[in-house]
């Protein structure tokens, strides 16, 4: 059973994305949308450049694959920082990625014009990263207890940051920095997804060192009597993780809630084993977020905040799995 | 007895000189009081002429009204958005007004200090208004969302400011231009879809507020004001699904037609493959200057219509009239 479950959310992706692809503001026939789809992988015949064939191929494909890289990355990053801090409230932005990234498009809304803004939210969001191990290290050791205490220092600062940059630059400007840092895929494209790959090669380390968390996760002096070398291998894992949030992040804006929901979800249905873990969360937190996005911008005439939307729907579902499940999730 | 006729009648002569003393003071006191109803629903007793304001928006209104000496401090935003008040500013140092920090973030301290006898301000910032109001001061929150509101506007600040007949002039130049725009798209037949892109590209004007009427107003149809929202986010397909053939940006925005143009997702919509994506100038729509907006979209919309119509010209006309500067002067002194 639980097999099947497994093999389901693995492929969930694939089948929630395809599905977002009938959904939309314009309608469109089904036929024609799997039409353009089949003809764009198998070519059968050249399809004229039509509005209908621009929103399947250039609108709701690069956002649903858009919403499926953030949402994964999210989610992977939301279960490593758990496994690695032992702390099941942490989330991808717990050294401060959030903040920084806030403030990288602050500056660069604000002052930089000329500036991508992507490119400063990430060099922000690394900056604060490095800024909160660089705190956590001045005490010598760098513990779990320190780097979410500077994590916290840190953000408090680039939230500082962000505030006096809201309170200098004019309204316009301040209104563009607000829209930004509400997070929305509603200006998608396939540049945005092509720049959101540079996430994949953090991906696989992850990946191929999944086993290595549950060990982590069981603490400093179990890990370090299986031969682990906890402190190296922990700040690998928070570095990666971190890239994989703060690209998300400067891509798309601050959507909260999905790195820190996933994990559990995922871990209430198949178990703590960080080897199937990993990559459930990803491909469930990339099936979330696609649905999320998909109901955010056809349940009105108007996009809802996606964080909203995955606030409000996976609450209840998360309450319904507590309370089925019944029993304690948190421990390899 | 004639004494007693006497009495009664110098009783009552007093009385009547009592009477007209108390009657000619009531009416001074009356005619120094104002009582005001802002948008918040909140009557406000205003003491009139007001002679120190702080005025958080609306700014563009001093020059209008000419209430220079009559405001001790401005948002820090009229120095750096507003071209009409950084003119005369550099023209004249002394007209420069004390800042009281951002619209929605006020320096609270800073308007203390100036002990306004009112603040005008906007609707936003609840929390600020009732510090404010609790530390004694009056504020008259604003947030015109239609002609009618800004009017209301306009007129209730020439009657706090004693600039009753200056506020019925601006509000009689704007409506001469509105006139004018109502009378040459009245005869249009196949109205044009029209929409109002925001601080960022998939943000638009919805049905609620000033931006919907005036598109309404140049005879156009914004398809977005069946939402019943100030703004909204939408998807593009949802742009491309409504078609407009007219798109304005606002001024402030951070990108500009040649962003829509690039971007191949916009391609199929008919502004962009006629070219008809304007930016519109960075003025404030809660200004006299709306009906100056108003213009230039109705002139972008229906070209063949206002086609005799010098939009400069008409400018410089109403600027010299209503804030007593060259449009040219002022110019030099927007953001670009």
């Amino acid at each position: 059973m639980k097999d099947i479950k497994k093999a389901l959310i693995l492929i969930s992706p694939i089948f929630v994305g395809l599905g977002a692809l009938f959904f939309g503001a314009y309608s469109i026939d089904p036929h024609l949308v799997g039409k353009i789809l089949i003809n764009e992988i198998i070519h059968l015949s050249d399809l004229k450049d039509t509005p209908e064939k621009a929103i399947v191929l250039d609108i709701r494909l690069p956002r649903v694959l858009l919403s499926a890289t953030v949402g994964a990355y999210l989610s992977g990053s939301g279960v490593v920082l758990q496994a690695v801090f032992r702390n099941p409230l942490v989330d991808p932005f717990i050294l401060g990625i959030s903040a920084g990234a806030a403030f990288g498009c602050s500056i660069t809304i604000g002052f930089l014009s000329f500036f991508p803004i992507q490119i400063m939210a990430f060099l922000f969001s690394l900056v604060a990263v490095f800024s909160a191990y660089i705190i956590a290290k001045t005490g010598g050791d760098v513990s779990r207890l320190s780097l979410v205490l500077s994590g916290v220092v840190v953000s408090a600062f680039f939230t500082a940051l962000v505030s006096i940059v809201k309170f200098l630059v004019d309204p316009h400007k301040l209104q563009s920095i607000v829209y930004w840092l509400m997070g929305s895929f509603s200006l998608s494209n396939w540049r945005y997804f092509k720049i959101s790959l540079l996430g994949l090669p953090a991906i696989f380390p992850l990946f191929l060192m999944r086993w290595r968390l549950n060990i982590i996760s069981m603490g400093d002096e179990e890990a370090k009597a299986l031969g682990i070398d906890v402190k190296k291998e922990r700040i690998i894992f928070i570095l990666l993780s971190s890239f994989l949030a703060a690209i998300a992040t400067s891509i798309c804006g601050i959507i909260g809630w999905i790195g820190l929901m996933v994990p559990h979800l995922v871990r209430m249905i198949v178990g703590p084993d960080h080897r199937d873990l990993f990559p459930l969360s990803l491909t469930f937190g990339a099936s979330f977020m696609i649905a999320a996005d998909t109901f955010s911008r056809t349940i009105t005439r108007f996009d809802i905040p996606v964080g909203i939307i995955t606030a409000l729907s996976g609450a209840p579902f998360f309450v319904y799995l507590m309370r089925k499940t019944k029993r304690e999730v948190w421990s390899a | 007895m004639g004494i007693l006729q006497r009495r009664w009648k110098d009783i009552f002569r007093r009385s009547k000189i009592q009477l007209l003393v108390f009657l000619l003071i009531g009416k001074i006191c009356l005619a120094s009081s104002l009582v005001v109803k802002d948008k918040r629903g909140k009557k406000i007793k205003v003491s009139v002429p007001v002679r120190r304001a702080v005025i958080v928006i609306s700014y563009e209104l001093i020059p209008a009204l000419n209430i220079w000496d009559q405001v001790v401090g401005v948002s820090s935003w009229a120095n750096d958005v507003c071209g009409i008040y950084r003119a005369f500013v550099h023209m004249r140092r002394d007209l420069k007004k004390e800042e009281v920090g951002a619209g929605i973030s006020l320096n609270i301290e800073q308007i203390l200090k100036l002990n306004p006898d009112l603040i005008i301000t906007w609707d936003y910032n609840r929390e600020s208004i009732r510090f404010l109001e609790e530390k004694g001061l009056k504020v008259i929150a604003i947030y015109p969302e239609s002609i009618k509101e800004l009017y209301d506007v306009i007129r209730m600040q020439g009657k706090i400011f004693g600039k009753e007949k200056r506020a019925e002039r601006v509000i009689g130049e704007m409506e001469k231009i509105f006139g004018l725009i109502r009378k040459r798209v009245k005869g249009i037949r196949k109205r044009k879809k029209v929409i109002h892109l925001g601080g960022k590209p998939t943000r638009v004007s919805c049905g609620i507020g000033l931006t919907d009427e005036i598109i309404r107003l140049i005879g156009g149809i914004n398809p977005a004001g069946v939402i019943k929202k100030r703004y909204a986010d939408v998807s593009i397909e949802r742009i491309i699904k409504w078609n407009p053939d007219v798109i304005f940006i606002w001024g402030a925005a951070g990108y500009d037609e040649k962003w829509i143009y690039g971007n191949s997702q916009f391609r199929f919509i008919n502004a962009v493959k006629k070219r008809r994506v304007f930016k519109l100038p960075e003025w404030s729509t809660w200004s006299p200057r709306l009906s100056l907006i108003a213009l230039y979209m109705a002139k972008k919309t229906y070209p063949d219509v206002f086609s005799d119509i010098d939009f400069e010209k008409v400018a410089d006309r109403f600027y010299r009239s209503v804030f007593g500067i060259s449009f040219f002067e002022v110019e030099k002194y927007e953001r670009h």
